[in-house]
């Protein structure tokens, strides 16, 4: 059996399926309908195996369609487009603006009773009931045999076309493709040079788009911060449509140009029009939520409800071009477009039932139940969008009344923006038309959005070529006489929009007065300056302008380019250019000399310096080493670490083999290099010594001329020398380079109070209370040495005495630090210890992992300080305020700061293989790490 | 000479600027290019801080100059 002959066997057992719903009688008046006298005196399976091979004969269906009258065809023909259809969807497309409902009945029952409409036998009520009398007889789907399908056009060509209005509208909005052109070039120039940086959501950002909209009107004053919400939907709509055509894509969160650009802008511009039309058909634009008379509400949670989806709103544009096309060249109105619509396929927008199939959802199938019960569907309300200005009840709308102000204001609102914005069609604004505040009764549109609707739309030339896909390419402009170079070195280009290419060249070298139909450039220094940076030169410039404007140059134009072309030359900046330094002289010509050496180089600079071709730097190196040639080589992409030693502000020394001029220069800018110390032992190579400098105030004086703060030199000393520096370093360097404010002493003297009392209570005796300077604990205060005298005498005459206590001893050699007695009091090993080999008192070493210690405050900074000392990396739990869950990480400390209030670990993470600032309260565990 | 000076020395990623004469090099980095220059490689030739390009550019241009700013692979031969 072949495919067809498999296809026609599954439609007759669909038709056999469907009869044997029907009652025996109803079967008998369907064959009665056909042939009279057929049906009698039969078994209904007999009957059914007739009436399906009646209706699966393309011969007999043809015949019968043409039987039907205009409605009943035209009727059949929308059935037909669809796989099935909802009788109340059929009776909306027949019924007249004033909703004559019983010739549509009348039509219906008699399709219905000669078999051309079949009754699904899916769920629906009163299956095989051939009576539409009963309102819930809407509800029922139906669905048309293949051979009606075949016999029947496009429901379009059976409906009259909407006649063309009496009177023109009062005012005209034209569409203009040359503007659409004009401002997707500009936009794609945009992109070009600035981008678009997009929200986390991948929506353009605000403020970039204000600077599209700059560049839009290039040589005007930017628009203000308050632009109308009509240009931010037309802009957002020309970034959809670059995106949609590939001429624009994201990339990192920015919207930059995109492969497809030369493709939109050097197409003719039907193809171009096309290439957008067709674009626009599947475009992520929603129209339907731009109608501002509607309120997208939720109906109930199971989805959507009626609001349009993205599938359903590109099928409706499709449907919606169809008609367009087969208007008249006039104005038509926009109801009359919508009338033409809701006859030719009701359902383009919002299906009239819901498809109790689609709502499989077990979660939310109490409520989709509830909604789909046909009690609920009868009322046929709208779902999930209502009036916007209106309240309670009047705010819903129902599907049988309110076509015009719902899928009437959708047509509307497409031909009034995105249609327009294409240039396929003119928008008609007339307040005296129907689509009126005041004209609802008469089946007009009400509110305020509606009013700002348009109420008739023609088409343009352009649109009819695009829409009916009668592609007619326009000749393009003879090249010779494009454009005029002025005297005043404005280059006027002729016929702008239809000559995208040489704008985009003109672009490189000169900078956009205004682009229109014509186009003003203006020839500038700096502008000439972007196009040789980008790879033009002079002798391509000028022969550009000449060759399109068919004449010489004005000779002060052309002298003044000459001019900024030779100055562009005089100062040439090498950026990441590769240098080879021989040793002299001599040998810089030896190796020029030698053929596969003198390959690998390049030009010449000074008589011992010549540049490298980049990419055969290993090879020269190779090359000369092969020769026993030492090469030492520096790359300052890689900042070198290790090359300095420093032991002191005034012991910092370089080893000869990391001399280079470079480093040379960072230190020369806040230290001084100092003459050879023949004391030193000569640790280099060949007897050399370390080149050394030294840190003073003085030096550091001169790195504020050089804006060299102290934080980036004591960045660039650790970074440089990979050490530690010891906070008396730290502390003198910042001191000398002025860094901190003045301190503030004052005379004062230490009271220690005994266990028995504390300093809250002494502050609430009044004679005392302004005596006491600073309480630093319930037991220790401070006096100022002035009020000494009175303070003792206070309190001797409250029997109490002063006891002055001995100076503590100065600290031993080698005792232990309070970071070290805090560390050994919690049973830590310090890194002091660990460095002089001793065994740590607690195991922590025991494991991979050591156990980590809670520390806060004084306890957890002096073993802080302590690692620090010692250069030990730290293992530490942290929880910063922003993560609810703490991390673990290996830290190696840099410096303790005060910041704000709170105290700060600055430390090279190795999590995140960056410095950080570790905020001490949020370090819940420290531990020394394991190396 | 010791051995650091008497071997050759290959630079990568350096920054140079080529000047038409002397006379223009003297008077450029008398301004605020001149604080960038690490050294003089001839009476034309300079090396500048490469981490300070975009500012000796920035300097130069505010300076009304309108220097020629290349990616320099040296492939181009003499």
């Amino acid at each position: 059996m072949t495919a067809i002959g498999g296809a026609a066997g599954k439609q007759r057992e669909r038709l056999r399926n469907a009869l044997d719903g029907y009652a025996a009688s109803d079967i008998a008046a369907m064959l009665e309908a056909h042939s009279p006298g057929a049906g009698a005196a039969r078994r209904k399976s007999e009957r059914i195996d007739q009436l399906v091979r009646i209706l699966a004969d393309p011969e007999f269906i043809r015949r019968a369609v043409s039987l039907l009258t205009p409605l009943g065809r035209s009727l059949l023909a929308v059935a037909a487009r669809a796989e099935r259809i909802s009788l109340s969807a059929l009776f909306l497309a027949g019924e007249n603006a004033e909703g004559d409902e019983p010739p549509v009945r009348r039509e219906l029952e008699a399709l219905l009773r000669r078999g051309l409409l079949l009754i699904d036998d899916r769920e629906t009520p009163g299956r095989g009931e051939l009576s539409l009398v009963e309102p819930v007889a809407r509800l029922r789907w139906v669905w048309t045999p293949a051979a009606v399908r075949e016999a029947l056009p496009s429901p379009l060509e059976l409906v009259p076309a909407p006649p063309p209005t009496e009177r023109e509208p009062a005012k005209a909005a034209p569409g203009s493709f040359a503007q659409l052109r004009r401002d997707l070039y500009l936009a794609i120039r945009f992109l070009k040079t600035s981008g678009i940086r997009c929200t986390r959501v991948g929506e353009p950002h605000r403020t970039d788009l204000r600077k599209l909209q700059a560049a839009l009107s290039p040589g005007q004053a930017p628009p203000r911060r308050a632009g109308s919400d009509a240009l931010d939907s037309r802009l957002l709509f020309l970034v959809r449509l670059l995106e949609a055509t590939g001429a624009a894509r994201e990339t990192g969160g920015m919207l930059r140009v995109g492969p497809g650009t030369d493709a939109l802008l050097n197409q003719t511009e039907v193809v171009a029009a096309r290439a957008l039309y067709e674009a626009w058909l599947d475009l992520d634009w929603d129209e339907f939520r731009r109608l501002t008379h509607l309120t997208i509400e939720p109906w109930s949670y199971a989805g959507p409800g009626d609001v349009p989806q993205r599938p359903q709103l590109a099928r409706a544009r499709r449907s919606l071009a169809a008609a367009l096309a087969t208007l008249p060249d006039a104005w038509v109105s926009v109801d009359a477009l919508a009338a033409l619509l809701r006859r030719t396929d009701p359902e383009f927008l919002v299906p009239r039932m819901t498809d109790p199939a689609a709502a499989t959802n077990a979660y939310y199938s109490a409520h989709a139940s509830y909604y789909q019960s046909w009690q609920v569907q009868e009322q046929g309300f709208y779902r999930g969008f209502a009036r916007t200005e209106a309240r309670g009840r009047d705010r819903r709308l129902r599907k049988d009344r309110d076509w015009t102000e719902v899928e009437g204001a959708f047509i509307a609102q497409v031909v009034g923006e995105p249609l327009r914005w294409l240039g396929l069609v003119d928008a008609g604004y007339d307040a005296a038309a129907a689509r009126t505040p005041d004209s609802a009764d008469s089946g007009g549109l009400r509110g305020r959005g509606e009013a700002e609707l348009p109420a008739a739309l023609r088409l343009t030339a352009l649109g009819r070529q695009v829409l009916t896909g009668d592609l007619v390419a326009a000749p393009g402009a003879p090249a010779g006489n494009r454009l005029i170079v002025q005297p005043n070195f404005e280059v006027l280009v002729l016929d702008a929009l239809a000559d995208f290419e040489l704008l985009a060249a003109l672009d490189a070298f000169a900078d956009p007065v205004s682009v229109d139909r014509a186009a003003i450039y203006r020839l500038s220094r700096p502008a000439l300056v972007r196009g040789l940076d980008a790879g033009w030169s002079e002798e391509r410039i000028i022969a550009l302008l000449e060759g399109e404007s068919g004449a010489p140059l004005p000779q002060n134009v052309r002298h003044t380019l000459h001019g900024w072309a030779a100055e562009y030359d005089r100062i040439h900046v090498h950026r990441d250019a590769t240098l080879l330094e021989a040793p002299d002289r001599a040998s810089l010509d030896r190796w020029l000399a030698q053929p596969d050496v003198a390959s690998l180089l390049g030009r010449r600079l000074t008589p011992t310096a010549a540049l490298v071709r980049a990419s055969s730097a290993e090879a020269l190196e190779a090359a000369l080493l092969n020769r026993g040639v030492e090469v030492w080589t520096t790359d300052y992409a890689l900042d070198a670490p290790r090359v300095l030693d420093y032991t002191g502000p005034d012991r910092v020394a370089v080893w000869p083999e990391d001399d280079e001029p470079y480093l040379r220069y960072r230190l020369d800018r806040f230290a001084d290099r100092q003459p050879g110390r023949p004391d030193q032992p000569a640790p280099g190579p060949a007897g050399e010594r370390r080149l050394h400098y030294r840190i003073t105030r003085t030096s550091l004086a001169r790195a504020r001329q050089h804006d060299l703060s102290i934080d980036e030199i004591l960045s660039f000393l650790r970074y440089k020398s990979r050490t530690s520096l010891t906070a008396d370093d730290v502390l003198t360097l910042r001191g000398w380079a002025g860094y901190y404010p003045p301190f503030h002493y004052l005379p004062v003297r230490a009271v220690e109070l005994p266990p028995t009392v504390n300093w809250g209570e002494l502050g609430r005796i009044k004679a005392l209370r302004p005596l006491i300077y600073r309480v630093l604990s319930a037991s220790l205060a401070l006096v100022i040495e002035n009020s000494w005298p009175r303070f003792r005498d206070e309190l001797a005459a409250r029997g109490i005495v002063l006891d002055e206590l001995p100076p503590p001893p100065p600290m031993e050699e080698g005792a232990p630090s309070p970071a070290q007695r805090a560390a050994g009091s919690l049973g830590l090993a310090t890194a002091r210890e660990l460095l002089n080999g001793h065994e740590p008192r607690q195991t922590l070493r025991d494991t991979r992992r050591p156990a980590l210690k809670k520390l806060a405050g004084r306890a957890l900074l002096d073993f802080i300080e302590e690692a620090l000392d010692s250069e030990a990396p730290l293992l530490i739990e942290y929880r910063n305020q922003r993560d609810r869950r703490p991390t673990k990480r290996v830290i190696e400390p840099r410096e303790v700061e005060a910041s704000g209030g709170a105290q700060y670990l600055r430390a090279f993470c190795r999590l995140r293989q960056e410095e950080r600032n570790f905020r001490l309260s949020g370090i819940l565990g420290v531990a020394l790490a394991e190396e | 000479m010791s051995k650091a000076t008497s071997a050759s020395r290959l630079y990568r990623n350096i920054a140079l600027i080529e000047f038409a004469d002397a006379a223009l090099l003297a008077e450029v980095i008398a301004g605020p290019v001149g604080r960038h220059v690490v050294r003089r490689l001839s009476e034309t030739i300079i090396v500048v801080d490469h981490a300070q390009v975009d500012a000796v550019v920035k300097s130069l241009r505010k300076g009304g100059y309108t220097p020629r700013v290349t990616l320099t692979t040296g492939e181009e031969r003499p």
